[in-house]
């Protein structure tokens, strides 16, 4: 699914190395030129077209000037400049003494949002948590109930209120309900929105001002290209997000929504979504993604 | 992008500096997640245009655009037979089908046939529910059975069902693997569909392109639903998906209800982004709401007109599509927020005037009317001024209409803030 971005960036390595010899210092000329060769690959691997300038900056930064002997450390050198891109510092995920830990779940219509949950929930109980699921999508069809079928499987408790309900009075409930139960999380299922309508990102910063959540997820997928980032955007400025989970990273995709998400907004990715069941969640390791890209 | 297309269209027909030109297109193109190499082919052809004799080449370069850019998108646009049909539809977790499946039955609903929405996505928790409940807000026809396993079997029962449109919601998958393969392959052999139709999301990037293609090689497609172009997405790499796959791109979804789903035509798509006005779209929304303009423009304009044309626009949806089909294309943000909320208050303050009032709006000189007015619907003394301000302005501009309303006059005054019930 990689391996386009594989191919492209040892079509750097080649030309760079070609070029420069053994025992030479990487110059800015030949990777820019071999950046430049290299731009469409970049953009079909779905690289937004407003990050990519940031990309060929940072990846520049981090490897010119470095001395190498041959084709395979300019491998690692860009190898370590894309681990490098990709690291964000993350947020630690912990219950404080005063318990729930409350997080917030927001992104556009149908990324998975509520199977994400599911997994979080699920995750947490493996590691010995309780959580509440808060059914705050009070607008889309069928999702109340697709929230309280996946509880029933996974055993979590849903606080939910009935369609069209206020989001922030369900999600206001599920607080107090953990409190009094002694949850230690609460998981905030919203309605999926495009970052466009004004009306309904205003409805999430209402959940914000109300619940004051702990951490607040931008879920959204892998398979989106352009768009991924200015959704991005408008939701860090509008509400404030503290990390994202891409979702469908096994679906067709070329793994450049990884690189929009920690150059292009510069927020951490905490998971991956790999696949259908509860456990295919997994963290999110930027060396292993390089791997896959470059082998 | 579409300032950058725009951009490009007046580079080329102000000085044919292709180069130029291709640059913007290019990358307007390539961020509205456009088949990159669709878009090479495109700057490709521009290059090596032959411009005939006798044809300044400007006009010839912008017309080739145009015409390109209409074939990337669409190709020519496809009418959705209103007829007695079977439909399946399919797509990716998350492209938004089963919204979709009742959109659709609503529109061939509307046009006079009966529907039954068919719920056989049996593999997504919640699935069975999210479709019963589009149908019965919708007023559809509604078929599945809670707890049953096999689509196949739900299929064969709804199938015994009287209806002139059946339309099958199928399950998702995150990637069209063998499993979803065997599983609308079972499908299809028993509901024998007349129209296959996928559906993709506006902002789904490169991947578009060759999921589109494989859906088509692996169980048939005969067309394209290309959803949530309200959002940042702008159906780029879905509708270029589909110039790929070589399938018609039918209909839009372009927002959160029902009604946000709209037939698709490349020519009409790309004229919007030009700024070219979409009367037929208008007109097509005017009817549905079931208000005609005549109403609006003969006679004296009163506050009943006022007030008619305000709802007009109300149910008409979003100010800002709404404008974008008179060909006004960029509305400041702040102004269709507030236009949608001063909407909402001049409904309550019509609502508290007299018959009389509304016809004779020459005797809401009066303060105690106008106080009584304002407590009647909510509101203060200030805010009926205020309308009343407004239906004088619209009242003015309804007679400069009648004498000659151009767009261009229209635009003039949205720009300047003279617009009616919108400053």
């Amino acid at each position: 699914m990689l391996d386009l971005l594989k191919k492209s960036f040892n079509k750097i390595a080649d030309s760079v190395a070609e070029i420069s010899g053994a025992g030479i210092t990487i110059d800015e000329k030949r990777v820019d030129e071999a950046l430049d060769e290299i731009e469409l690959d970049l953009l079909q691997a779905d690289i937004a077209v407003d990050v990519l300038d940031q990309m060929r900056e940072a990846i520049k930064e981090r490897i010119v000037g470095k001395k190498v002997k041959g084709r395979k450390e300019v491998i690692e050198a860009i190898k370590e400049a894309l681990v490098d891109l990709l690291i964000v510092p993350a947020p630690a995920i912990v219950p404080p003494p005063e318990k729930p830990y409350v997080i917030l779940f927001v992104g556009p219509n149908g990324v998975g949002k509520t199977t994400t949950i599911a997994k979080i929930a699920y995750l947490l109980k493996k590691e010995g948590y309780s959580s509440v699921i808060a059914a705050a999508d009070t607008f889309r069809a069928g999702s109340i109930e697709q929230t309280e079928e996946w509880a029933k499987k996974l055993d979590v408790r849903v606080v939910k209120h009935n369609y069209g309900a206020d989001p922030a009075a369900v999600a206001f409930d599920a607080v107090k309900s953990a409190q009094a139960r002694g949850d230690d999380y609460v998981l905030i299922d919203t309605a999926g929105r495009q970052d466009t309508n004004e009306n309904l990102m205003e409805q999430l910063k209402k959940i914000k001002r109300v619940v004051k959540p702990h951490l607040t997820i931008y879920v959204g997928e892998a398979l989106t290209g352009n768009a991924l980032y200015s959704q991005l955007k408008t939701y860090e400025e509008e509400l404030g997000i503290d990390g994202v989970i891409l979702t469908k990273l096994d679906a067709d995709t070329r793994g450049g929504s990884a690189f929009t998400v920690t150059v292009g907004i510069k927020k951490p990715i905490l998971f991956v979504g790999l696949g259908e069941s509860p456990d295919d969640l997994k963290p999110f390791e930027p060396g292993e993604l390089v791997e896959m890209i470059l082998g | 992008m579409l300032d950058r297309i725009r951009n490009a269209f007046q580079i080329l027909s102000r000085d044919a500096d292709v180069e130029r030109a291709i640059k913007e297109v290019q990358r307007a193109l390539i961020a509205a997640d456009v088949d990159v190499t669709l878009v090479a082919q495109l700057a490709k052809k521009l290059r090596e245009a032959k411009v005939p004799k006798g044809v300044p080449k400007s006009r010839y370069l912008t017309k080739l655009l145009y015409d390109e850019l209409v074939e990337i998108l669409g190709g020519k646009a496809r009418p959705f037979p209103v007829i007695p049909q079977r439909i399946m539809l399919l797509g990716l977790y998350g492209s938004g089908k089963t919204t979709t499946a009742a959109k659709l039955g609503h529109w061939l609903q509307k046009r006079g046939l009966k529907v039954l929405l068919v719920a056989a996505d049996t593999h997504r928790p919640g699935a069975y529910d999210q479709l019963k409940q589009l149908a019965e807000k919708a007023n559809l026809g509604f078929f599945g059975i809670k707890g049953e396993k096999d689509p196949v079997k739900v299929v064969e029962k709804a199938l015994k069902q009287v209806a002139d449109v059946y339309i099958v919601d199928t399950a998702g998958r995150t990637t069209l693997d063998d499993e979803l393969i065997e599983e609308v392959k079972r499908i299809r052999d028993v509901l024998i569909p007349d129209k296959t139709l996928l559906v993709i999301p506006a902002d789904m990037g490169q991947a578009a392109g060759r999921e589109a293609k494989r859906f088509k090689e692996e169980v048939g497609v005969d067309g394209v639903i290309v959803t949530k172009m309200d959002g940042s997405g702008k159906g780029g790499g879905a509708l270029s998906a589909c110039a790929v796959a070589g399938v018609p791109v039918y209909f839009i979804g372009t927002g959160e209800h029902i009604r946000d789903f709209e037939q698709f035509d490349a020519n009409k798509f790309i004229s919007r982004i030009l700024g070219v006005p979409d009367i037929e779209k208008l007109v097509e929304l005017a009817q549905e709401t079931e208000i005609k303009p005549e109403d609006i423009l003969e006679g004296e304009f009163d506050i009943e007109k006022f007030h008619k044309q305000i709802e007009a626009t109300m149910n008409m949806g979003p100010i800002d599509k709404v404008l974008q089909m008179l060909g006004i294309s960029s509305v400041p943000k702040e102004m269709k927020k507030m236009t949608e909320e001063k909407f909402k208050k001049y409904d309550a303050i019509y609502k508290s005037m007299t018959k009389y009032e509304r016809r004779h709006p020459e005797v809401l000189q009066d303060p105690s009317r106008i106080r009584r007015i304002a407590m009647g619907s909510g509101t203060t003394e200030e805010d009926v001024r205020e309308m009343l301000r407004d239906f004088k302005k619209a009242q003015k501009l309804m007679k400069k209409l009648k004498r000659a309303g151009t767009r261009r006059r229209m635009e003039k005054m949205l720009a300047s803030g003279q617009f009616p019930i919108m400053k």
